[in-house]
């Protein structure tokens, strides 16, 4: 590959440097430079967390050919304040109005925004959404990110600007305090697991599965190990302790040993020299299977006769919730209404694709990388490695979101192995890609309702059937099922309840934690029941609410009585007070 | 022609693990300076937790939340605070930095109360300063307090843990049990515009109400509650995950697997109400989760209430409000001519 010598102005400063053809701006300023606050979300340039400025215009570094800033200015966002004393008033103002969350996307967001206010340096906040509809963020919601922009563009144009009001004064409880976290999440200072490096460090790729149900029949590694630079060929015989994993269920497998149950299930790993080297060769590693009929619709999959995804069955949970007498219930009810509703898989999408780096330190090996629950990552490699829980040490790094896509492990385990093999630090991280098709997904749910109240509104009875596709392996499955079951009714007072809620192995992408647990999946179907029950009773929506909501002293679906602490019906009040 | 509905949605949204224990704990050091050192294993993904439980930690001290720092997730550091998840690290490891607090706070009661020669039940502490309640002019620093304490051998630290109270196992047959601790509640409400037409849809805002206990940090819960409800949203009407007949993904990145941006955002006014909860530090329950849940819900209703169709799957797609829009439209007919 030819390189070239460019010349160009990089935050002020003039550079020279030596570059490939092909080199990306983005590989130039994170890994020649080292300038680590300009991230990759995606690598496609359709999430805007590596937009830069060239020339003051807002681009993206991940499929922008560094060559093509010879004798150009670039700015990222380190080159945004003068010291991290000293920020950009977008940069206080992002902190002040607390747009800054996981800050994974806000480096990007911070240069589309400061690119845009050059050219417009008093635009309306519809202008501001135009401006940024290019940078995704999955955290915030976009609202305090445009009220951040305007305010530091009239910060910018001298004019002066109200503080936001406290709720409460006095202590500490109740401020609206900036981040504790927040400035170098600003100045792109902060440390994603993607950003960190160890000298000699080597890098892990994957061998995937391409079926969604096979018997693996041999792993041939021979030519991938032949490559120049590749280290190790790693599959499940070089798993030192127990290979099974899980979260409630151990299921899963470091490795796939026999069977693979979904396309994207990890089957070797490959530790290269750099990761140009471990992609290419993951895909020189020969692997021959025996291809099974895959189960992708859980009803089919909890039928008797369907083939066994798992050998215990396909039927990973079946929660019952038997409140009073439902035969009762529907007899006394004056008004039925049935639902029958569907949901759809869906991902977390945090901006952060997974990363995580391994190494040694004397005895203690470490683990530095994204995580929603370094503790429980910990006891799993450890137990992976045959090591004393005490000698893994996992350190979260800042982890860009997770909405519950971060607690199971991703690639934590990987590197941990790699490192355990090699003795050397050992680095993955996901493409865009990979992440979708590996991480774990939210529940699809079918959904079958059945809930009868008398005349005046009173609900009497309600029965649910809730079938979630849990994927090919458990994960949290047996607890968003146990959730879905207790959510099931929403914040309603129900004397007569069943409910069967089954939580069904398939071929499909594991299903797992994702905000709202199983909650989200109810509202939909319970809700519009609510009304239509409301509509057959002449009552509103609000007070078919009002008449059944949970209050102090009410039972739920779990025959819980609640004691305190109930602000169901304050929520509804709030809400209506916004449209009457 | 357009039309526009109202819908709103209810949901509430138990606490922590369902029906298992989930504990957490946490170590708070107060230093000579009167500053104070907290550590907790609870992950910070964003939401805030590392924020919150700095004010937590300062609240139960009475010194300003400026004055906290805090280590959180690293195994070899900090104590175990279970998973950021199920909504509870404010709730959960908020109690155990409560409790560590605490357990420093009576440390520098006692010792206010030896040295002003005061009852100990006189005494608090607020803004940085132990006193005599209702005569603030008799005050000493929290951080002499600390010096004083250490020269007689007394370090200002302490160990909370904390469990959601009576989580018990659900009965397999009836699932009677109590699986949460405490719950949080939650009514949003979407305002859609709807072409009669096309079946096409805006949604114009959102109400979002949360009963979050108490607010730590107000703005922290406003943009958990914008946030889950943009995410909410595109649960509602964009998102999903598709794959071939062979279990292959067909969405693999942004282009196909669409998330709301900038523009797909309507405005959202977050309303926070505060209906103490006993067993949370300082009333105060979880937020991460429930702002997600009702807004599909609630679009919905709002649908119905502008064109009289319910949809039955998610994402509601304009192709979707189309079809039901033409099935109500052919059954009139139908009841028309009959």
């Amino acid at each position: 590959m030819s390189e070239r010598s460019i010349t160009f102005t990089l935050n002020g400063l003039k550079q020279t440097v030596r570059v490939g053809e092909h080199r990306l701006l983005i590989d130039l300023l994170r890994e020649d430079l080292g300038l680590t606050g300009t991230k990759r979300g995606c690598g496609n340039g359709e999430c805007g967390a590596c937009t830069v400025l060239i020339n003051g215009d807002p681009v993206a570094s991940c499929i922008y050919p560094a060559v093509k800033v010879d004798g150009r200015v670039v700015m990222t966002v380190e080159g945004l304040a003068k010291s991290p004393k000293d920020l950009h008033p977008l940069q206080t103002w992002f902190l002040k109005l607390g747009a800054v969350q996981c800050g994974f996307c806000i480096p990007g967001i911070l240069m589309s925004a400061k690119g845009f206010l050059e050219r417009r340096p008093n635009p309306t906040a519809e202008e501001v959404r135009q401006a940024l509809v290019g940078n995704l963020c999955r955290c915030g919601g976009y609202q305090k990110i445009i009220a951040a922009v305007l305010a530091a563009a009239a910060e910018l144009r001298g004019e002066s600007l109200g503080e936001r009001k406290e709720m409460s004064g006095g202590g500490a409880l109740g401020r609206s305090l900036p981040k504790l976290d927040g400035v170098p999440k600003v100045t792109g200072a902060a440390q994603f697991a993607a950003d960190l490096r160890r000298p000699g460090m080597l890098y892990g790729a994957m061998v995937w599965s391409p079926h969604p149900h096979a018997k693996i029949v041999e792993i041939d590694s021979k030519r991938a190990l032949s490559e120049e630079g590749v280290v190790a060929v790693l599959t499940a015989k070089d798993v030192p302790g127990p290979n099974a994993y899980g979260v409630i269920v151990k299921d899963q497998s470091f490795l796939a040993a026999e069977k693979v149950r979904y396309v994207g299930e990890p089957v070797a790993l490959v530790i290269g020299r750099d990761e140009f080297i471990a992609r290419l060769a993951a895909e020189k590693v020969r692997v021959s299977y025996e291809v099974l009929p895959p189960l992708f619709d859980p009803r089919e999959a909890m039928k008797p006769e369907a083939p066994k995804i798992h050998d215990r069955g396909n039927i990973l949970i079946h929660r019952k919730i038997r409140k009073g007498d439902i035969e009762k219930g529907f007899r006394q009810a004056e008004v039925i209404v049935e639902r029958d509703f569907t949901t759809q898989t869906v991902e977390h999408a945090y901006i952060e694709p997974e990363a995580a780096l391994a190494f040694w330190e004397g005895e203690m090996l470490v683990v530095h990388c994204c995580s929603q629950g370094p503790h429980y990552h910990r006891q799993e490699i450890a137990r992976m490695l045959n090591l004393p829980i005490s000698k893994v040490r996992v350190i979260q790094a800042t982890t860009g979101g997770g909405f519950g896509g971060k607690i199971d492990l991703s690639l934590q385990h990987f590197v941990a192995l790699g490192a355990f093999v090699t003795g050397k630090p050992v680095k993955m991280v996901w493409t865009r890609e990979e992440s979708f098709r590996t991480s774990t997904k939210r529940h699809a749910f079918y959904l079958r309702y059945r809930v009868g109240a008398t005349r005046d509104g009173r609900l009497c009875a309600a029965y649910a059937e809730i079938i979630g596709n849990t994927g090919a392996y458990a994960s949290f499955g047996p607890a968003v099922i146990t959730r879905s079951a207790t959510m099931a009714l929403g914040p309603y007072d129900c004397p007569n309840v069943h409910v069967d809620a089954y939580g069904v192995y398939t071929n499909s992408q594991i299903a797992g934690a994702m905000r709202g647990f199983g909650a989200p999946q109810m509202s939909p179907c319970h809700e519009p029941i609510m009304d239509e029950i409301g509509r057959r009773c002449g009552l509103s929506p609000l007070e078919i609410r009002r008449i059944n909501m949970l209050r102090v002293g009410s039972s739920t679906v779990t025959q819980q009585v609640l004691t305190a602490g109930v602000g169901a019906l304050e929520t509804l009040e709030k809400v209506a007070a916004e449209i009457e | 022609m357009k039309k526009r509905g109202r819908g709103i949605a209810s949901i509430y949204f138990g606490m922590g693990n369902t029906a298992k224990p989930n504990p957490s704990s946490a170590y708070v050091e107060l230093l000579e300076d009167g500053s104070c050192v907290v550590r907790c294993g609870a992950a910070d993904i964003g939401q805030g937790s590392d924020t919150a439980l700095c004010q937590i930690a300062a609240e139960a001290l009475g010194i300003s939340a400026e004055r906290v720092s805090i280590k959180s997730a690293d195994t070899l550091v900090t104590p175990e605070a279970g998973y950021s998840s199920a909504s509870r690290q404010t709730y959960v490891s908020g109690n155990a930095v409560r409790l560590a607090a605490e357990q420093v706070r009576q440390l520098l009661l006692r010792e206010g109360a030896e040295v002003m020669e005061a009852p100990l039940e006189d005494l608090t502490i607020e803004n940085d300063l132990v006193f005599v309640k209702g005569s603030p002019s008799r005050s000493i620093r929290v951080g002499e307090l600390c010096q004083r304490l250490r020269a007689r051998g007394i370090l200002t630290s302490g160990a909370g843990f904390f469990n959601p109270p009576t989580p018990e196992a659900l009965d397999p047959e009836t699932g009677a049990g109590i699986p949460y601790g405490a719950y949080s509640y939650a009514t949003q409400m979407v305002e859609v515009e709807v072409d009669t037409e096309t079946g096409e849809f805006e949604v114009l805002r959102v109400v979002a109400a949360h009963d979050v206990g108490r607010a730590v940090n107000p703005m922290a819960v406003e943009a958990q509650i914008e946030g889950g409800v943009i995410m909410g949203l595109g649960y509602a009407t964009m998102e999903e995950m598709v794959w071939d007949d062979k279990g292959r993904l067909l969405t693999p990145n942004f282009r196909t697997y669409l998330i709301p941006t900038a523009l797909d955002a309507p405005p959202v006014k977050a309303v926070i109400v505060e209906e103490p909860e006993p067993t949370g530090p300082f009333g105060a329950k979880g937020t991460g989760e429930p702002p997600a849940c009702p807004t599909a819900a609630a679009l919905i209703n709002a649908i119905y209430d502008a064109v009289g169709v319910t949809i039955s799957s998610l994402p509601v797609t304009a192709e979707k409000v189309y079809q039901a829009l033409k099935a109500k439209s052919s059954k009139e007919r139908e009841r028309s001519l009959c």
